[in-house]
């Protein structure tokens, strides 16, 4: 930690040329919502811990001479950092995601409308199914694990075939069906997918056989 | 009845602080927030109101910290979104500063206001006001209950003799937890047992041997023989279970913290129209014998896995593992034998290739037909219609081996039956609980294991035993390091006010609603007024449905709710409708609804609950009181309820709802119930126009002094013992045909439910009435006040009469009507 910052107190940096502090704690992220400055997102819920999936919340932060492009949502200011939001070199990183979004779920309008809002209307990467609205990026899995406290839905396979799954693909028993993770989904994607993973009627309620 | 006293609010060093959320964009902009800040200023009884761009992020919470221990604030509502998402993360950051559980509550501005209406931002800000009073009148009726810690004491104990028993004890001592293991047999004899219900398993009896020897052996656990369960009673944490002794003679009791289940199938012969003869004709158990002897029949034997043909095609797959093992045992031990297995190919055949190369070594045919020509028994062949060309075969035999008939067997059902489950005769005990939260305790999963809860092989049932104990051992060590609390909305029961009716057990489906241990003095046995904190669910039904009003959900209590709907229902214009959504469907759409961007009428006011069951009839009678012209409650399909048959009860309700609005002569289109699901949001806004339609065609009230006694004596009918008994016990589900006691229809059903409303109407307008006057009434005066015929009106007078409801003086020999001296 920097010297210059006592333990506890506010971190003074800036965020698009306008003085900011932060508390203990807060990431780039909250400090420059909580200023009002816009950075956009898809993977970030404020009731789970973020982990930066999405990559649409890149900024570019400058300390003395040294210049990176990081994910706010999972970084920590330091005293005098200089953080842009919207410098040519962040959106240029938010044109490629967004692009590579457009290739993984064609089908959400929720995408589409951010990639337009970008200049990016189509795609140079392959897409695998047109009718996708799924992004993974992972606020199903967080939430059903930290929120609900289960764990009925999970990330299967790795890489460019990982897909959202209920463990060992089969509706499982441990789904409450209370449909947490159909309201934290960004693009809808779940809410024609519920069913797949809260099992068949009977399992869900109780009040049947499933032989 | 202290009616009065429910509806007072305790205004008493109550802090409430509101908290609005932009939400970037979503909120501010739409709804004009410095309008709404200066609405909610107004109010009395408000300590603060702030405007943060995001609350639910560390910045915002720092600042309600800041605020919250400045003010001393010890209710907060924050208005932004949906509270099943966002909630937790308040209560736990703001448990330190005296926010603790129960006492935030969350309004879901974006998605039930700023989102979805195209109002103007003034507009909006009005309603969200209204819905955030509403809110607050909730919370500053919220008695807040502590937190009950479950006190764990005692081992666990594994009954039902199951060979689950076992694997579960042996897990149950490896993670140091203290075990009974009650046993009805010795263990030689619960060794063989397993032979006989899981024949064929040749290659597992000595890990079975060696992991009864290593249980046996075991410190932590105890082996004690016993005779039949009797009686369980008790909660979790804290069980008394009473078993026969041995000789069946007299009892013995065990205090236990938690209780195991392991249930065994039971294997019995196959029905005669196989041919089962136990000579050439045999089942899977016979062979096992005759194997275990070493005096198999000599020729040709052939299994014929017949489980489909049988009628029980779920154990197809372990008939077909335990024929395949014993054609191997047969072949590798007698060489002389032979040996066919004989399959359905419908059934997944669970042999690797191993299995198969040895098959071929061994030369065992295995024979899939097509299960759709049944094979037939001949003399010496069996003819069956092979998979692989549909031609017709026939196999030769000597021996025909059958699959065992495996049925749930009635001890297993006697247990389970103890143990509160509901059971079906010759149905297996499989069932998949209600679950609300994970460390819900259930009777299913959690409790009952073994072969007669899912048909399983010997490993797979001791397997379910491990991971049982796995789950128990968790909870147990929760609960004696003091770490486990009971959730904070359950149900308590007033133990003063019940009359043991039980009502509530039957209507509890989550078995939470236990009998208290020993006798009630002048009540005998068996009195089930104490509720298991880990069972409950927390739904309420059955504080909405007590007679006595004695049971009380904590933390969501019918006051809360009658200030709730007081608060709304006040204030509402005259063109506007209100409503109740359950948090699984109802409520879970509308905000689905926001999120998907569906626009509809702002005229519309939707308070969330989490399950309508906890919606008194005494609410619905209170928001007509007060001022709402429409209600409408949308909860989930009636087969997809969460809880013990919620939707079914309110369904009940809302009948006796429109019965009763009919008798006061007012629409009985004016509360409506709905069915609505989260994936389903465009439904949901359907729902919500029809009904602001009907009302619109109905319009508002015609509120006077008449109407507004009219609808006070319907809130007051709703108290009467009466209605809520029958609302209670009569609850139909909307398909079922058998009707209670002397009703043969539904007809003749209705018709007794409308003259007990109508009786306990008109009773409730009477009191009312002579409240009003304040002196003594004539029949004729009662009768024309009432609008109901005079005889009609003596016969309910007279009734009254007797049970002292009201007094009967006579002038000149004339009768007059008065309220009883109340000794109250």
């Amino acid at each position: 930690m920097n010297p210059k910052n006592k333990p506890g107190g506010l971190i003074k940096f800036v965020i698009d040329g306008q003085k900011v502090e932060a508390g203990p704690g807060w990431s780039i992220l909250e400090t420059a919502r909580h200023h009002h400055i816009h950075i956009p997102t898809l993977c970030f819920h404020p009731a789970v811990t973020p982990w930066g999936s999405c990559r649409l919340c890149v900024v570019e932060t400058r300390y003395g001479k040294r210049s990176q492009v990081v994910a706010s949502c999972l970084t920590r200011p330091v005293p005098e950092l200089e953080v842009m939001t919207n410098s040519e070199r962040v959106q240029n990183v938010r044109r490629w995601v967004l692009e590579m979004l457009l290739a993984e779920c064609p089908a959400s309008r929720e995408v589409k409308d951010l990639a337009a809002q970008y200049g990016v209307t189509s795609t140079r990467f392959a897409i695998k199914d047109p009718n996708e609205e799924c992004l993974k990026c992972g606020r199903c899995v967080a939430v059903c694990h930290e929120v609900v406290g289960v764990n009925a839905l999970t990330f299967g396979s790795r890489g460019v075939t990982k897909q959202l799954e209920t463990p060992h693909r089969v509706p499982n028993n441990a789904c409450v069906g209370c449909g947490c993770c159909v309201s934290v989904c960004p693009t809808g994607a779940l809410q024609a997918r519920l069913d797949t993973v809260r099992g068949d009627l009977a399992r869900r309620t109780g009040h049947g056989f499933a032989h | 009845m202290s009616r009065g006293s429910t509806a007072k609010i305790s205004a008493d060093n109550v802090n409430l602080g509101v908290f609005l959320c932009e939400c970037g964009s979503r909120i501010a902009p739409k709804v004009e927030l410095a309008d709404l800040t200066k609405l909610l200023q107004k109010e009395k009884g408000l300590a603060h109101v702030e405007v943060l761009p995001f609350p639910c992020l560390a910045p915002g919470l720092d600042r309600i910290k800041e605020v919250a221990a400045g003010k001393g604030l010890n209710r907060l509502i924050v208005a932004g979104c949906e509270n099943r998402i966002t909630l937790s993360k308040f209560e736990k950051a703001l448990d330190g500063v005296g926010l603790g559980e129960g006492r935030i509550d969350m309004v879901n501005l974006r998605d039930h206001v700023a989102q979805v209406h195209a109002a103007k931002p003034a507009a909006l800000a009005r309603k969200a006001a209204k819905l955030i009073q509403a809110s607050g009148a909730w919370l500053k009726t919220l008695e807040p209950a502590t937190r009950m810690r479950i006190d764990y004491q005692g081992p666990v104990i594994v009954l039902g003799g199951g060979i689950a028993t076992f694997g579960a004890a042996q897990e149950l001592a490896a993670q140091g937890v203290d075990t009974i293991i009650a046993l009805e047999r010795s263990e030689e004899e619960e060794f063989l047992q397993a032979h006989r219900l899981f024949p064929g398993e040749y290659h597992f009896y000595d890990r079975l041997k060696r992991l009864m020897q290593e249980v046996s052996g075991s410190r932590r656990v105890r082996t004690v023989q016993v005779g039949e369960l009797r009686q369980v009673s008790g909660r979790f944490g804290d069980y008394t279970v009473t078993f026969a002794t041995p000789d069946g003679l007299g009892t013995q009791d065990f205090q236990v913290g938690a209780i195991i289940a392991a249930l065994d199938w039971e294997m019995d012969h196959q029905h005669a129209e196989f041919g089962h003869d136990g000579e050439r004709i045999i089942c899977q158990v016979e062979m096992h014998d005759r194997l275990e002897k070493g005096r198999p029949a000599p020729g040709k034997t052939v299994f014929w896995v017949n489980d489909f043909e049988a009628g029980h095609p779920f154990t197809a797959h372990l008939s077909l593992k335990s024929a395949w093992q014993m054609a191997e045992y047969l072949r590798e031990s007698f060489p002389d034998s032979q040996a066919l297995v004989l399959y359905n190919s419908n059934i997944p055949i669970l042999l690797d290739a191993f299995d198969r190369s040895r098959a071929r070594q061994l030369n065992i045919s295995l024979i899939p037909y097509d299960g759709s020509v049944r094979p037939t028994i001949k003399s010496d062949f069996l003819s069956f219609n092979r998979a692989s060309d549909q031609t017709e075969q026939e196999v030769p035999w000597d021996t025909l081996v059958l699959s065992a008939r495996r049925i749930p067997g009635t001890k297993s059902l006697k247990t389970a039956k103890i143990l509160g489950l509901e059971v079906k005769e010759e149905e297996f005990l499989e069932r998949y609980p209600q679950m609300v939260r994970p460390d819900q305790v259930v009777l299913g999963e959690k409790l009952m294991v073994g072969s007669a809860c899912q048909p399983c092989d010997l490993r797979n049932a001791i397997h379910q035993g491990r991971q049982v104990a796995r789950k128990t051992a968790a909870l147990v060590k929760k609960g004696l390091a003091g770490e486990l609390y009971a959730p904070l909305v359950i149900s308590t029961v007033d133990q003063a006010k019940c009359s043991v009716c039980t009502l509530c057990r039957e209507i509890c489906d989550c078995l939470a609603i236990q009998p208290v241990s020993g006798p009630v003095e002048g009540l005998g046995h068996n009195v089930p007024r104490m509720v298991d904190p880990m069972l409950c669910t927390g739904e309420g039904t059955c504080a909405a449905s007590c007679p006595e009003l004695a049971l009380t959900l904590q933390n969501s209590t019918l006051a809360q709710h009658e200030a709730r709907v007081t608060a709304l229902a006040q204030r509402l214009a005259k063109n506007e409708a209100m409503g109740f959504g359950c948090q699984w469907s109802g409520a879970a759409a509308a905000d689905q609804a926001g999120l998907r961007r569906l626009t509809y009428s702002e005229r519309f006011y939707l308070l969330p609950v989490r399950c309508l069951g906890q919606i008194d009839p005494i609410v619905m009678g209170r928001a007509f009181l007060e001022g709402a012209n429409g209600l409408l409650l949308i909860g989930c399909h009636p087969e997809e309820c969460h809880h013990s048959y919620g939707i079914d009860h309110t369904w009940s309700r809302v009948w006796v709802m429109k019965k009763l609005l009919d008798l006061c002569g007012f629409e009985r289109e004016r509360i409506a119930l709905a069915h609505a699901d989260i994936t389903k949001p465009d439904q949901y806004v359907r729902t919500v126009e029809s009904f602001l339609e009907t009302i619109d065609g109905l319009g508002p009230f015609q509120r006077n002094a008449h109407t507004r006694s009219k609808l006070k004596s319907l809130y007051d009918a709703l108290h009467s013992y009466r209605v809520r008994w029958v609302l209670g016990v009569s609850l139909r589900r909307p398909w079922e045909t058998t009707y209670p006691m002397h009703m043969p229809n539904p007809e003749a059903y209705d018709k007794t439910l409308t003259e007990i409303l109508t009786e306990e109407f008109f009773r409730a307008q009477v009191k009312n009435l002579l409240r009003e006057h304040g002196k003594s009434l004539q029949l004729a005066d009662i009768a024309q006040a009432l609008e109901v015929d005079e005889e009609q009106a003596y016969d309910y007078l007279k009734d009254m009469g007797y049970e002292g409801q009201v007094a009967i003086v006579y002038i000149n020999r004339m009768p007059y009507y008065d309220l009883p001296l109340s000794p109250h």
